[in-house]
C-alpha cells in the first residue's frame, strides 16, 4: 500500500476559508477516488493559513478491477430457430470489435440477452490522480473568490505551488500555470521561505516541523493553550476566554508563541464591552482578570514568531494597544456627549426599509406593539418600556456602532446606563438583539424580552405586508431566522401572548395595505406554525405526532401551545397514558365528522354508560381548572382515570343502535368527553 | 529612520523593481488609489509599474492634533504592479527589509481585509499587513475598477508612511516623528491638523458645499459629453472630497449617503468607459 500527499501552497488564507477549503477538498477527494475505483484506508485534510493538504493513506497502486457488461439484442432476435446467430448478433459483435462466437448469454430481469463481458482496463492510480486533481482543485469555491494571474482561475487567495507525491514519485499535473513538484516552503520568516525538497511522503510533516511549520491544527492549539496557561500561572491571572478568537488565532499562525503586555489602568474606566471589542476585533488580543475576577490592564496575544522576538512584539503591541484604547476612549466620551433626543429625531432620516419607512417610524410602531403586550402592567413599568423603545435604535447613529456594528444595542444600553436610567430601561435596550440565533440566549430581563419581541414582530409582519416571501431554500430577508427567534423568545421567555391579537395590532399601524387582512393573517399564522414545528422538533425533541395532535386543536398562543406539546410528549412515555390514547381513539372514531347532538343525562340506560358519565362529571371541572392554570401534566394525569370506564363502556355498550334517539344521545356524551380531551390535544393523532 | 528616508528608501527599492516614480497628484484625494496613476492605469491590458507618495485626506479623522495617530491628512506610499507578479508577497517583504526591519525579531501577519471603494466602483481581495499589531500596509489584488473586471490583475501595495515611522522609531505619537532636515512632523503638520479639523467639523459652510456639489456636477456632465474624461475625473474627485466634508459636518443622512455614493460611482463609470474607448 502507498501514501499520497497533495499540498496546495497559497498566500495567507482567512481562517474561515481554510476550514471551508479543507472540508471541500476532503469530500471531493473521497468522491473522486471512489468514483474512479481507487481503494484507500484513510483520507484526511490538514493545513495552515498557507497550505491546504490532503493525505491519503493506504492507497492502492491501481484501480480495482471491474467487469463491464454490454448488452446486445435479446436472445430471441440474436439466434434463429436453428440456433444460428442472426445478422443482428453479428452486427452487434462487429460494432464492438468482437467475433460473434465471443457473445455470451446474459440473464436480465427483462429476459435473456446476448452481450459481452469486458474486463475494464485497470489504470494506475498515478494516472488517475493526474487527471482528477486539477478538476478537484477547480471545483473548490469560497465565499469570496479572486483572480491573480492570466489563467483567470478563481480561488480564495493566489495559489503559489503544488507538492504532489505518491510515495517517492511526483504525480504530475498542471493548474493555474503551476506544475506539480516535490517542493514546498517552510515558515515565511523563520525558515527564510526557501524551497524545501521532500524526498518521500513520510518525510513531509517532519520537514515542515524543522522549518517552523506546525501543520496540524490540534498541535498548534495545544501549544497555544499551554503557553497561555504558563502566563496565567506565572502572573496569577485568568484570561477572559473567547473561543471564537482562539479558534481564529490557531489558523492564523504556523509557529505559535503567546505573549503578554500591559496597559494603563486609566483605560479600565471605559466599559468592558468596548475594551473587549477594540482589543479583540482590531488587535486579536485576549483580556485578563485578577484572582478577584476584576478586569486588569493586561492583555495576552498569540504571534507567529520565534521566542526571541517576544520582547519586541510585546513592546510593539503595548504601543498599539495604548493608541487603540485612546481611540476607544475618544469614541466613548464623544458619543456620551450626544443628545439622545436629538438622535431620536435624526432617525427620521434613517431608512429601515423603503416601503416600511424610517427607523423613526419603526420605533413608533414598536412602541404601540409593546404597549399592547403590557397593557395590564403598572403605569410605572409602561413608562419605562416606552422610554426603552424610544431610545432603542438611536445608537445606530453613533460613531461607535458605525465602526463596530456588533455593538448595536449594547452601546445604546450603555449610554442610557451612564445617563442614570433604570435597569429596566437600559438593560432592555442592551439586550434587545438577543437571541441572535437559536443557539443564543434570550434577554435576561422582562423588559428586554418585550422590546426584542416588539422589534422582531414589527419586522416580520412588515415584511409580509410588503410581500416578502420565503420559498424553498430562498429566504433573502432572513424571515425564517426572524420567525425562529420569535418562537424561541415566546417559549423560553414564557410570554403568554395571543399571536393573532398582536398581529392585528401590528397591522393597524399601517395604512394602505394592499393585501386582504385575512390572507395576511393566514400567511402569518401558517408561517409561524411552521417555525413552531421546526423549533419544537429540532430544539425541544418533540415528536411530530405530538405536534400534529396539539396543532390539530389550534395554534394561537406559542407559549401555551408549547406547554401543551411538552406535557403530551412527557406523558406519552407513560404506559397508562398510552393505553388511554388507544381508548380515546375509539371515542374519536365515533364522534369524527358527526354533527353536534344535545346530551340528555336522563337518556342514559346501561350501567357502564352511567358509570362513565359519573366519572366524567367528577373529573371534568378538575381538568378544566388545571388547563386554566396551564397545568397540562396534571390535567393529563386526571384524564388517565377515565380509561377503565371508557374501555368498560365500549366492551358492553353499543353506540350505533337502531334507536335514533338513544344513538344520538350516546354520541353526544362521547362528544363531550372528546372535547374535554381536546382542551389539551387531539390524541387521535398520537401514534401508539 | 525619518519620514523622508522612508519614502526615499521605498522609492529607491521600487525604482529598482522597474517602477516609474510618479509625482504626487495635485488634488484632494482620500487615498492613493484615487490618483489617475492608479485608477486609470489598472484598466486595460498594458503592463505598468508605478510608485508614488500621495497625501490623503479623510476629514472625519481630524482630531485637532490631539490624537497620537489619527489625522485628517496622512501620507500613503502607493505601488502598483501590473500584472501582479508571482512573488508579490516576497517583493513586499523585501521592501520591509530594505527599510531595515528585522522580521525575525517581529511579528508580521497578513490579515484578511478586502478593500472596496464604493465611489470608484472598485474592489480587491487582500490583507492588511500588521507589524506587531500595527497596520502598516494594505495589500490588495485589484479585481474591479469603475465597475469593470480587470485583466490583467494588478497588485496594489499601500504603505502608511506615518505608521512605518512609528514602527521604525518605536514612538507612540506621530507628531514626535522627524520628517528630515531637522524638521519634525509637529513643526510641519500640527497647526494644519488643528486648523483643518476646525474647518472640517465646524467652519465648512454646509450650504455652499451643497451648492458647489451641484455646480461641479454640471461641470462633470458637460465634460463627459465632450469626452474630456481627465478633467471630468478631477471633478469627480472634487465631489468625493465635498461629500467627505459634508459627512464630517454630519450633514448627510443615511439615505442621502447611498444616493451620493451612487451618483459619483455612475460618473466614474462613464469616465472609465471613455478612457477605455480612448485607449482601444
Amino acid at each position: 500500500m502507498s501514501e499520497y500527499i497533495l499540498e496546495i501552497l497559497v498566500e495567507d488564507l482567512p481562517p474561515s476559508h481554510l476550514k471551508i477549503g479543507l472540508e471541500q477538498l476532503k469530500s471531493k477527494f473521497e468522491e473522486e477516488l471512489e468514483k474512479n475505483r481507487i481503494e484507500f484506508e484513510k483520507i484526511e485534510t490538514i493545513g495552515t493559513k498557507r497550505r491546504l493538504v490532503v493525505s491519503v493513506k493506504g492507497i492502492s497502486e491501481s484501480q480495482k478491477s471491474e467487469e463491464e457488461v454490454i448488452l446486445g439484442p435479446s436472445k430471441k432476435i440474436a439466434y434463429d430457430e436453428n440456433g444460428e446467430p442472426t445478422k443482428a448478433a453479428i452486427g452487434f459483435a462487429r460494432s464492438k470489435g468482437k467475433d460473434v462466437e465471443e457473445l455470451e448469454i446474459i440473464e436480465t430481469p427483462k429476459g435473456e440477452y446476448v452481450g459481452l463481458k469486458i474486463l475494464k482496463e485497470k489504470k494506475e492510480t498515478i494516472e488517475i490522480l493526474k487527471k482528477i486533481i486539477p478538476e478537484i482543485i477547480d471545483s473548490i469555491s469560497f465565499p469570496k473568490n479572486m483572480k491573480w494571474n492570466e489563467t483567470g482561475v478563481l480561488f480564495s487567495r493566489p495559489i503559489r505551488g503544488f507538492l504532489s507525491l505518491f510515495d517517492k514519485k511526483i504525480v504530475n499535473f498542471e493548474y493555474a500555470n503551476l506544475e506539480a513538484s516535490n517542493r514546498t516552503r517552510g515558515h515565511r520568516i523563520l525558515a527564510d521561505d526557501e524551497e524545501i525538497t521532500i524526498s518521500k511522503v513520510s518525510k513531509y510533516e517532519e520537514s515542515l516541523k524543522s522549518n517552523h511549520v506546525i501543520l496540524r491544527k490540534e498541535d498548534r492549539l495545544s501549544i497555544i493553550q499551554s503557553e497561555i496557561k504558563k502566563i496565567e500561572e506565572e502572573l496569577d491571572i485568568k484570561i477572559v476566554e473567547n473561543e471564537e478568537l482562539l479558534d481564529e488565532l490557531v489558523d492564523m499562525v504556523e509557529y505559535p508563541v503567546a505573549f503578554t503586555g500591559t496597559f494603563s489602568d486609566e483605560y479600565l474606566k471605559i466599559p468592558f464591552e468596548i475594551i473587549e471589542i477594540f482589543l479583540k476585533q482590531e488587535k486579536r488580543l485576549f483580556l485578563s482578570r485578577n484572582q478577584l475576577g476584576e478586569l486588569i490592564g493586561r492583555f495576552i496575544g498569540v504571534a507567529d514568531a520565534s521566542e526571541d522576538a517576544k520582547p519586541y512584539i510585546v513592546k510593539g503591541f503595548e504601543r498599539v494597544v495604548r493608541a487603540t484604547l485612546e481611540d476607544a476612549k475618544f469614541f466613548w466620551e464623544n458619543d456620551l456627549k450626544l443628545d439622545l433626543d436629538q438622535l431620536f429625531d435624526e432617525l427620521k432620516g434613517y431608512s429601515f426599509e423603503k416601503k416600511l419607512g424610517t427607523y423613526y417610524d419603526k420605533t413608533l410602531r414598536m412602541e404601540a406593539l409593546a404597549e399592547e403586550m403590557i397593557k395590564d402592567s403598572e403605569d410605572d413599568f409602561k413608562e419605562k418600556i416606552k422610554k426603552a423603545v424610544k431610545y432603542s435604535k438611536v445608537d445606530q447613529l453613533t460613531e461607535m456602532v458605525k465602526e463596530f456594528p456588533a455593538l448595536q444595542g449594547i452601546m445604546g444600553g450603555l449610554y442610557l446606563k451612564e445617563r442614570g436610567e433604570d435597569e429596566v430601561v437600559w438593560k432592555a435596550v442592551y439586550e434587545q438583539y438577543k437571541p441572535q440565533n437559536l443557539e443564543d440566549s434570550i434577554p435576561s430581563i422582562y423588559s428586554g424580552k418585550i422590546l426584542s419581541l416588539a422589534d422582531r414582530l414589527d419586522s416580520l409582519i412588515g415584511a409580509f405586508i410588503i410581500g416578502m416571501e420565503v420559498s424553498g431554500d430562498k429566504d433573502p430577508f432572513g424571515l425564517r431566522r426572524l420567525g425562529n427567534t420569535i418562537v424561541k423568545l415566546l417559549i423560553e421567555g414564557e410570554l403568554d401572548f395571543e399571536l393573532l391579537s398582536l398581529f392585528e395590532k401590528s397591522l393597524n399601524l399601517y395604512d394602505n395595505i394592499e393585501k386582504s387582512k385575512e390572507d395576511l393573517a393566514a400567511t402569518f399564522l401558517d408561517f409561524m406554525e411552521q417555525r413552531f414545528r421546526f423549533y419544537c422538533t429540532n430544539f425541544k425533541n418533540i415528536d411530530y405526532d405530538v405536534l400534529n395532535a396539539v396543532l390539530k386543536t389550534g395554534f394561537s398562543n406559542v407559549y401555551l401551545d408549547f406547554q401543551r406539546a411538552f406535557s403530551v410528549q412527557k406523558t406519552k412515555q407513560n404506559e397508562n397514558f398510552r393505553k388511554l390514547i388507544i381508548s380515546y381513539k375509539r371515542v374519536k372514531n365515533i364522534v369524527k365528522g358527526k354533527e353536534k347532538f344535545y346530551f340528555n343525562e336522563e337518556g342514559l340506560v346501561e350501567k357502564e354508560e352511567k358509570a362513565l358519565y359519573d366519572i366524567f362529571k367528577a373529573v371534568e371541572e378538575e381538568v378544566l381548572e388545571e388547563v386554566k392554570r396551564r397545568n397540562f401534566l396534571k390535567a393529563e394525569e386526571i384524564l388517565i382515570t377515565l380509561r377503565p370506564f371508557i374501555d368498560a363502556y365500549f366492551d358492553s355498550v353499543m353506540v350505533m343502535v337502531e334507536d335514533e334517539e338513544l344513538k344520538n344521545n350516546r354520541i353526544a356524551m362521547l362528544q363531550r368527553i372528546s372535547s374535554l380531551f381536546e382542551k389539551i390535544a387531539d390524541f387521535n393523532e398520537i401514534i401508539v | 529612520m525619518n519620514i523622508q528616508d522612508i519614502f526615499l528608501t521605498l522609492s529607491d527599492y521600487w525604482k529598482k523593481k522597474g517602477c516609474y516614480i510618479a509625482p504626487t497628484y495635485d488634488m484632494e484625494v482620500g487615498a492613493g488609489t484615487m490618483s489617475p496613476d492608479t485608477i486609470f492605469r489598472v484598466l486595460g491590458p498594458k503592463p505598468y509599474r508605478v510608485a508614488y507618495m500621495q497625501p490623503s485626506r479623510r476629514p472625519t479623522d481630524g482630531r485637532y492634533g490631539d490624537n497620537p495617530n489619527r489625522v485628517q491628512k496622512h501620507f500613503q506610499y502607493q505601488v502598483i504592479l501590473k500584472p501582479a507578479p508571482e512573488n508579490s508577497q516576497q517583493l513586499y517583504i523585501d521592501s520591509l527589509k530594505a527599510l531595515g526591519i528585522d522580521l525575525k525579531k517581529n511579528f508580521l501577519s497578513f490579515e484578511e481585509d478586502n478593500w472596496e471603494s464604493p465611489t470608484l466602483g472598485a474592489w480587491g481581495v487582500g490583507w492588511q499587513v500588521m507589524l506587531n499589531g500595527l497596520e502598516v500596509t494594505q495589500f490588495t489584488y485589484f479585481q474591479q475598477a469603475g465597475g469593470i473586471d480587470l485583466y490583467p490583475i494588478s497588485l496594489e501595495i499601500t504603505y502608511g508612511i506615518e505608521r512605518l515611522g512609528l514602527f521604525l522609531e518605536g514612538k507612540d505619537n506621530i507628531y514626535d516623528l522627524e520628517w528630515g532636515g531637522g524638521i519634525s512632523y509637529r513643526d510641519l503638520r500640527y497647526k494644519e491638523e488643528y486648523q483643518f479639523s476646525a474647518f472640517n467639523f465646524k467652519e465648512a459652510n454646509i450650504n455652499s458645499l451643497q451648492k458647489t456639489f451641484e455646480l461641479y456636477e454640471d461641470e462633470i456632465k458637460n465634460l463627459i459629453e465632450k469626452k474630456l474624461y481627465l478633467p471630468a475625473y478631477d471633478y469627480a474627485l472634487k465631489l468625493s472630497h465635498i461629500f467627505n466634508l459634508l459627512d464630517a459636518r454630519r450633514a448627510i443622512s443615511i439615505t442621502q449617503r447611498q444616493k451620493i455614493i451612487l451618483t459619483i460611482r455612475n460618473y466614474v463609470k462613464d469616465i472609465v468607459q471613455l478612457y477605455l474607448e480612448d485607449i482601444k
